[in-house]
């Protein structure tokens, strides 16, 4: 009987150190945060716009920046139509420091952009509300690390939607950049 | 090391509890029943405490139960489970954003033997390997449990099990977390 007893001691005692070693996994969570961006339209023979995000003004990013440890889900929703007659693949790159660079040519030129996200093809003259799923499998291994080393830094980037290659005239409405952070609470 | 230090002392702990073995005692069993997330994907600007709870899901699996050594059974497992997708509106458009599919395999320690005759109440914790996978997203990681299962034996060889467990799939500092509720059913296989 002694040593049953020993034997649950035991395990109580392995049982409280596997919860131990567990930590503040025990107590975390995912939280997802979604950036409004403005209505655009990205024409390679006139202009491009860039969308600076301050992630600093997002509330929920204040209240768990500290506690973040990983993004775990991205997105780049919206609907995305396509105003000339040829498709466009639409990618969208990151400059780590705020730029408002209006031309294709402009953003070509600075080497420390990132390729975030994409491609997302849409037919000429066509109009596409992207599916959240497929989204989340556009971002780019670096684009994902550049995000996070924004979100775990000062939080403070512009991000551009392009077409990745040849003329292109598209505009974007109700866009939104999701990200889900994994923080600990 | 604290894991380490807690997986060597289970390791002690069942080979002296091997040291004194008995007869063998397997089964075999089925189980089913709900896997709800928790504090996944959530929105804190307007959390209420209800949305800790995600969309409830569905988890089946296969257990099989060994009680080789006094007070304690071993029961490795495997299972599945399935989560909704999720229907959000942003900006005016709803999407939708896939529930994980999810493989588990692991060993389970159990004290007493969730077999045994009567009504009675049985605390577990297990230790696992947890796959959870949707479109742009794959996590695979370790994963703990720990519960209580309530077992009846309606017949001879024939045992019912409810349980009510957390679950949690480490991801680096954080994980994934899960309440699950199943019955099982189990067939004592020797003696």
């Amino acid at each position: 009987m002694k040593r049953h007893a020993w034997i649950v001691a035991a395990l109580g005692v392995a049982l409280g150190l596997v919860l131990m070693s567990a930590g503040c996994i025990l107590t975390s969570g995912q939280i997802q945060i979604n950036f409004d961006l403005p209505n655009f339209t990205a024409n390679n023979a006139t202009t491009i716009l860039g969308t600076t995000i301050d992630l600093s003004t997002e509330k929920e990013y204040k209240d768990n920046k500290e506690k973040l440890k990983d993004l775990t889900d991205l997105a780049v929703l919206g609907k995305f139509t396509n105003n000339s007659a040829t498709p466009v693949n639409v990618e969208v790159w990151l400059t780590p420091a705020p730029t408002s660079y209006t031309t294709a040519a402009g953003l070509a030129g600075d080497t420390t952009k990132i390729k975030v996200w994409g491609p997302f093809q849409v037919a000429g003259s066509a109009t596409k509300v992207i599916d959240w799923n497929a989204s989340a499998q556009l971002f780019t291994v670096a684009g994902k690390a550049a995000l996070l080393s924004e979100a775990k830094g000062d939080g403070n980037f512009t991000l551009y939607a392009v077409g990745a290659a040849g003329p292109y005239n598209f505009t974007v409405v109700n866009g939104v950049l999701v990200l889900v952070i994994d923080v600990g609470i | 090391m604290k894991r380490v230090l807690a997986l060597a002392l289970l390791a002690a702990v069942t080979a002296a509890g091997a040291a004194q073995a008995g007869p063998v005692a397997v089964s075999v069993g089925v189980f089913g029943g709900l896997s709800i997330p928790v504090l996944q994907d959530v929105t804190t600007s307007s959390f209420s405490p209800g949305d800790a709870f995600g969309a409830t899901g569905s988890q089946f699996g296969l257990r099989v139960p060994v009680h080789a050594i006094p007070v304690l059974t071993f029961e490795p497992y495997y299972a599945k489970s399935k989560y909704k997708d999720r229907d959000e509106t942003i900006g005016g458009i709803t999407y939708t954003r896939e529930g994980f599919d999810g493989k588990s395999f692991g060993l389970n320690a159990i004290l007493g033997n969730p077999n045994g005759s009567g009504f009675h109440f049985f605390p577990y914790f297990g230790l696992g390997k947890t796959k959870l996978e949707r479109t742009g997203q794959e996590i695979n990681k370790t994963s703990y449990n720990f519960g209580l299962g309530l077992g009846m034996s309606p017949a001879q060889k024939i045992s019912v099990q409810v349980r009510g467990e957390f679950a949690m799939v480490a991801t680096g500092d954080t994980s994934r977390k899960f309440t699950n509720a199943t019955v099982g059913l189990t067939y004592a296989l020797k003696p």
